[in-house]
């Protein structure tokens, strides 16, 4: 790439090369005729034939000098030309295989992301129609003991609801981690009301203050798109509720025109912007923002919080 | 004396009322049954079970039970739909929605669909028994997390100043309300109230207005809140 750049620069381009060539043509033809017209003037003058030979020859001489010179011009020119069609082309081909590696890093992205919905998804469903439907059941057997235990008045009745209580809040605590993982919620109440819930969730796990605020009704219909905007959220929130120490949380999804912006404020710690380049989740946000097409902007200051938009275009397809 | 014993259990069996449970899940459906046959052996019994819907249309209409407890998520078809099948060939069975979802939206799916009610399965047993005790009786149950969360939706959108039925409604829309809010379908209510289905569409959206209520579904919800608040 650098090797590229210093030929470009040291050589003059093919364009004023042309003209150069132009301009010592013209100017050949003009010295030429010069030298013609003042020996013909010169011959005139003297009135005598040996001087119209003299200029004659003196013009042969000046011509061939100069058909000379312009043929070496030429063939210079012919090398530069050569070489500037090499170079360009050798460019191109640069250019077309760093697009090309710049699509398939894209789609590795798209993909990585993909997977990553997918198998998470698999887990999160696994975990809500499999685990959790066991452990309703053993809450059930649980609760039937606690009743059997009762009946025979056994010291160990307490034991049993203890069991059972804590199987309910082991329940709901999966719960809400299956929907972290796969927000059923997407598919079924749209997107500001997943925010909504993922806020009151997040409240209520980690016991800070999360606020969703819609100031209009935002539907979004392209689930890709729906479920992007939502993960951005969801990491954004993640990033403020475990390594900021974050007091209060806002979430916001306005529109405006035929723009939609989501955005996560938080009063934590904030973070420097090295700090920033190294974490995996800020990373996966912009990788997200990519993936749709949208424009995302991390503002933090070490001790001011943070605040993470994504600016959605919305278009025809979504 | 063998005999007598024999005739009581009868007598016990026909007293208590019968359930069928759909469920997916054989751990849920045990655990169901084992815990009803000891919380609530005077008065239910579980009369069959099934793990899909197909199998359960089948016997409920060849054995009749008192109710029927739907698991929501069905594999193959959800218990919502089930729930309209069953509904629709079974006027006044008592059904039942199971479900892990907390959302009002299920809620209000289950109850548009026909259900008497809507249970979570991590709520405490005593809610279970109490739910299906409500449903055999005409009532309608919801979880306290979905009528609570309908209760914040109400505050957040203000409009608790306009969310008492029983100060805002005239006197026949307050009864078609508390019909609705018993499961009732709207041709129910209108055959109940000798009224045409018109005028009973009419004052649905009445009511609507005044409770500040979007959806048919949310007022079925309201309607059987406040029944059971009524009720309770």
């Amino acid at each position: 790439m650098a090797h590229i750049k210093n030929n470009r620069k040291e050589r003059p381009t093919l364009g004023s090369v042309k003209l150069s060539a132009r301009r010592n043509k013209v100017f050949a033809v003009v010295f030429s005729l010069v030298v013609l017209t003042s020996a013909c003037v010169w011959a005139y003058s003297l009135r005598s034939l040996s001087a119209a030979g003299v200029a004659l020859l003196l013009f042969s001489i000046a011509g061939g000098l100069f058909y000379r010179i312009q043929k070496r011009e030429n063939e210079s020119l012919q090398r530069e030309v050569a070489e500037h069609k090499k170079t360009k082309e050798s460019l191109e081909e640069a250019r077309a295989g760093l697009e090309q590696r710049t699509a398939e890093l894209r789609r590795a992205n798209e993909e990585v992301l993909r997977i990553n919905d997918t198998v998470q998804g698999n887990i999160g469903r696994d975990l809500h129609d499999g685990l959790l439907q066991q452990l309703t059941g053993l809450t059930y057997f649980s609760d039937t003991l606690a009743e059997n235990l009762a009946e025979a008045a056994s010291p160990c009745v307490d034991g049993a609801h203890e069991i059972s209580e804590h199987l309910r809040r082991l329940t709901s605590w999966i719960r809400d981690l299956a929907k972290g993982l796969y927000p059923t919620d997407l598919d079924n109440i749209g997107l500001a009301p997943a925010l909504e819930r993922l806020a009151s969730t997040t409240a209520h796990l980690f016991s800070t203050s999360v606020v969703f605020e819609c100031n209009e009704p935002v539907t979004v219909s392209n689930r890709q798109v729906a479920l992007h905007l939502y993960r951005i959220a969801q990491e954004a929130v993640n990033n403020a509720v475990k390594h900021s120490g974050a007091k209060h949380i806002h979430i916001g999804l306005n529109r405006s025109g035929d723009t939609i912006v989501l955005t996560v404020k938080d009063d934590g710690s904030g973070f420097s912007p090295e700090k920033a380049a190294a974490g995996m989740g800020l990373q996966t946000i912009h990788f997200r923002g990519k993936a749709i097409g949208a424009v995302v902007d991390v503002k933090s200051d070490a001790g001011k919080g943070t605040i993470v938009s994504c600016s959605f275009q919305e278009s025809d397809k979504s | 004396m063998n005999e007598k014993k024999e005739t009581q259990a009868q007598e016990g069996n026909r007293n208590r009322a019968r359930i069928f449970i759909v469920d997916d899940h054989p751990i849920v459906r045990d655990g169901l049954a084992r815990l009803i046959g000891k919380k609530a052996k005077g008065d239910l019994m579980i009369c069959g079970e099934t793990d899909n819907a197909v199998d359960a249309i089948k016997t409920v209409a060849k054995i009749h039970p008192d109710l029927v407890m739907v698991d929501i998520s069905l594999r193959g078809c959800d218990g919502i739909e089930l729930t309209k099948s069953l509904r629709s060939q079974h006027n006044k069975l008592p059904i039942l929605v199971l479900s892990m979802h907390d959302e009002l939206l299920y809620a209000e799916r289950a109850l548009h669909a026909g259900a008497n009610g809507y249970v979570m399965k991590n709520e405490s047993s005593e809610n279970l028994l109490q739910a299906i005790r409500k449903a055999l009786a005409g009532g309608v149950y919801v979880s306290e997390s979905v009528s609570s969360e309908i209760l914040r939706r109400i505050k957040r959108e203000g409009r608790d100043g306009v969310s008492s039925p029983a100060a805002s409604l005239s006197n026949r829309e307050l009864e078609v309300f508390s019909l609705l809010g018993r499961a009732r379908t709207t041709r129910q209510i209108a055959d109940e109230l000798y009224l045409s289905i018109k005028t009973i569409e009419t004052h649905l959206s009445r009511i609507k207005v005044k409770l500040g209520v979007e959806t048919y579904n949310e007022l079925i919800v309201r309607a059987a809140l406040w029944v059971n608040s009524e009720t309770a």
